[in-house]
């Protein structure tokens, strides 16, 4: 026996030689936290709660649309635009859920592609076509398509484009379906979470470990990924040329383009759902079980501190240096890049918090960043 | 039999992924992520002849290495310089010339850089699918076509796109691909990947002809048996290099069993069953030698589905980046279509063909929730239900 088993042994030394701390492995929850209870906070707090609020909005949106397209006046208008806005504010509090029934329809490029290709619109609008299904048409629908659709002009030169007698009624049908394609998406990924459907929630609450495909997991990928490419890229640093590759300002690269006073507030909604869900307050602000009770727990260590403390600092560092961006942001982009630099470097050391400190604390794996490099 | 004998390592492979399992480094099933033991941990059966299984690839007869595969690295070595060859035409107006990549598939006329594989008598084209003509002919229009539209990368300048080939960028990625959005030098290099070594490793080496040889006799002017080579080779076309994974994880199997480690443990498993089976050739032991020829190649199998998993998750993960949802689609492609290499595999050749189809051949227009759909498809058929998310 003995010989195979050196052999194995060695194997196995070998095995735990990966990059990670080996130590990190070993730490589990203590006996007073129970993962499940956290889970089941957000699930039926949080998660939940918040796709429920985003379907009415969407709702409501889809009622504003379709009596626009029944009469598109200006009053018409405006009533799809407040709800456009209410909707993709509703929108910064799930975008990060990105794993389970929301990363099976790839719910967030469904919703939020930005910048719109106009010419690819207009082009599809001109032949008539209401085909915007697969990847290749995932930059003419969604919020930024609507953002083109019904804020790129006065209100009375948008009426106008859907008067037109030539090709009113396509841009009608095409603003018809990319709201619907928005609720059924939203509705779609309800019911799947939803104990009376999916029941997702069940799935989610049940895997209540630390390893790959845990629940835990998947949310610290979901959560570190949304902020380091959707947050931090999307919304600043690939306008701000931070995060792209020409190192220059994209103006047109910003969220909420053509309504334009906007982009921060979106970015803000979302920065303070991600930090309300890590402390586990429902959406009523009162506090339940977070992130934060678990690495209290493991007693997480962050220099002289707290590894909470120097999160929950870093939240607010981020949500100052983003307040601290004048309106509008695609004129601060060059006006004040300084500005948005600054917001941009905070909100890069609150990714290092969730992609190194948090997995070493909890032993989970960040598997999200895995490229082959080809 | 006073031998080795393996008893269940079969059964070892089926409990990897659980966080409950074997907790015991020693136990032949030992699970790396199981956290809780749930006693199921079984131990090999093993009665010491007093001879020291090594802890590594090495074998000795009389103080020399007995270990040999000098032409599966030759042919590795020729597919990394046909890759890199066709990796030139993702600067768009790089013309590829079609002969020169026949000619390297083939090792005809002289066509590599490295004069030793030009001198090798090696070749990747014969040994495609046991010279299965249908394949190689699909090689070679693959080669046809990217010779074909990288001319034409001049007028379509970066604009691959829907309905037009081309190269598509993003960031400092640029891939030549058709106007399906298929990646060429994929479909070639993950298609060499399985028709050549992985059929070789599971089918040829690892079969029974190459298996029932002897292996009492040293071959002349080697030091080795016939069977001692033969696992070797095996073994080769697999890392090739006796140090994986200090070295050999940049290329090939050993960079996509690498990639799977952390959720697989490929690389200790594989090396392990290598090692061991080897071991068991040395002690004449075949019944512990075929228990490793079984888990290599449903290891091997693994991998190659995980890696599929991987790549189709991938593309979810940029489905709305032509560029990289288009490389992400053609790597998972090739790699699903390897699945028809594994021997005895899970999967039919009309089951792989079924995904294709699923996923589409447009990977301009394919839908996020048919993506999923094969990857819950695939993670079922193979186990990997509960770490599909993180692959």
């Amino acid at each position: 026996m003995r010989h195979l088993l050196v052999l194995v042994f060695i194997m196995a030394v070998t095995l735990s030689c990966k990059k990670d701390d080996p130590e990190v492995a070993d730490i589990q929850p203590t006996a007073a936290f129970n993962i499940e209870n956290l889970l089941t906070n957000w699930s039926t707090s949080i998660i939940i709660p918040s796709y429920e609020q985003y379907q009415t909005n969407v709702l409501e949106l889809q009622k504003a649309a379709s009596q626009f397209k029944a009469s598109p006046s200006e009053i018409n208008l405006t009533n799809v635009r407040s709800a456009w806005l209410s909707a993709y504010m509703a929108w910064q509090k799930v975008a990060m859920y990105e794993f389970g029934p929301a990363a099976d329809i790839t719910l967030r490029s469904e919703t939020n592609i930005y910048p719109t290709d106009t010419a690819e619109l207009k082009d599809l609008i001109k032949q008539g076509s209401i085909n915007i299904n697969g990847a290749n048409k995932l930059d003419v629908k969604g919020f930024p398509a609507l953002d083109y659709l019904i804020n790129s002009g006065s209100a009375t030169k948008i009426v106008r484009r859907y008067t037109d007698s030539i090709l009113g009624t396509n841009r009608l049908n095409y603003l018809e379906e990319v709201v619907n394609q928005i609720a059924n998406n939203a509705e779609s990924v309800n019911i799947k979470w939803s104990s009376n459907g999916g029941n997702y929630v069940n799935q989610f609450n049940g895997a209540n470990g630390t390893d790959a495909g845990s629940s835990l997991g998947q949310v610290i990928n979901a959560l570190t990924q949304h902020i380091e490419r959707h947050l931090r890229d999307g919304k600043l640093g690939i306008p701000n040329g931070n995060r792209n590759f020409s190192g220059t300002s994209l103006p047109g690269h910003v969220e909420a383009l053509y309504y334009g006073n906007t982009s921060i507030e979106l970015a803000l909604e979302n920065l303070n759902a991600i930090e309300v869900f890590y402390n586990g307050s429902n959406n009523d602000g009162v506090e339940g079980i977070g992130l934060d009770d678990y690495l209290i727990s493991l007693g997480a260590e962050y220099n002289e501190g707290t590894l909470n403390d120097a999160i929950k600092a870093q939240f607010a560092a981020c949500r100052n240096k983003l307040n601290a961006i004048p309106k509008p942001l695609k004129e601060s982009l060059t006006s004040n890049k300084a500005n948005v630099d600054e917001a941009v470097k905070e909100l890069q050391r609150l990714i290092i918090l969730f992609k190194a400190d948090i997995p070493s604390a909890t032993g989970v794996l960040i598997t999200y960043q895995d490229n082959d490099g080809d | 039999m006073n031998k080795v004998i393996f008893s269940v390592l079969v059964m070892s492979v089926f409990v990897a992924c659980e966080k409950k399992g074997c907790t015991d480094e020693t136990a032949v099933n030992y699970t790396e992520f199981a956290k809780q033991d749930d006693g199921s941990c079984e131990y090999a059966e093993v009665i010491s002849r007093g001879i020291e299984a090594p802890s590594t690839y090495k074998f000795e007869r009389n103080g020399a290495s007995t270990v040999s595969f000098s032409g599966q690295k030759e042919r590795m070595d020729m597919l990394s310089e046909m890759v890199a060859y066709m990796k030139t035409a993702n600067t768009p107006g790089t013309a590829l010339d079609e002969a020169k990549m026949l000619n390297m598939y083939a090792n005809e006329n002289t066509p590599f850089i490295a004069a030793e594989l030009n001198a090798s008598s090696k070749q990747l084209k014969d040994k495609t699918a046991s010279s299965d003509p249908l394949i190689i002919g699909e090689i070679e229009n693959w080669i046809k076509e990217i010779a074909s539209i990288s001319d034409s990368t001049e007028v379509a300048k970066f604009e691959g796109k829907s309905g037009n080939s081309g190269v598509v960028q993003s960031g400092d990625k640029a891939y030549l691909v058709n106007k399906l959005g298929q990646e060429p030098t994929q479909i070639i290099e993950k298609g060499l990947m399985g028709a050549v070594f992985m059929h070789q490793i599971s089918y040829v080496y690892l079969g029974a002809e190459k298996m029932n040889v002897d292996n009492d006799t040293i071959e002349e002017g080697q030091s080795y048996t016939k069977m001692e080579h033969h696992w070797d080779e095996a073994f080769g076309y697999l890392f090739g290099t006796v140090d994986f994974p200090a070295e050999g994880t940049d290329r090939f199997w050993g960079k996509y069993a690498n990639g799977r480690n952390d959720l697989l443990a490929s690389n200790t498993k594989l090396m392990n069953a290598f090692i061991a089976g080897r071991f068991a050739i040395t002690q004449l032991d075949y019944a512990a030698r075929d228990a490793q020829i079984s888990i290599i190649r449903m290891e091997l199998e693994k991998v190659c589905a995980a890696t599929a998993i991987h790549y189709l998750s991938l593309a979810k993960k940029e489905i709305s980046d032509d560029a990289l949802r288009n490389h992400a689609i053609s790597e998972a492609w090739a790699f699903l279509d390897n699945l028809k290499y594994a021997y005895e595999g899970k999967l039919t050749s009309a089951q792989i063909a079924e995904h294709k189809k699923t996923i589409g051949e447009d990977f301009y227009s394919i839908s996020a929730a048919n993506l999923t759909s094969v990857i819950d498809d695939l993670a079922t058929t193979y186990g990997f239900e509960s770490i599909k998310s993180q692959l």
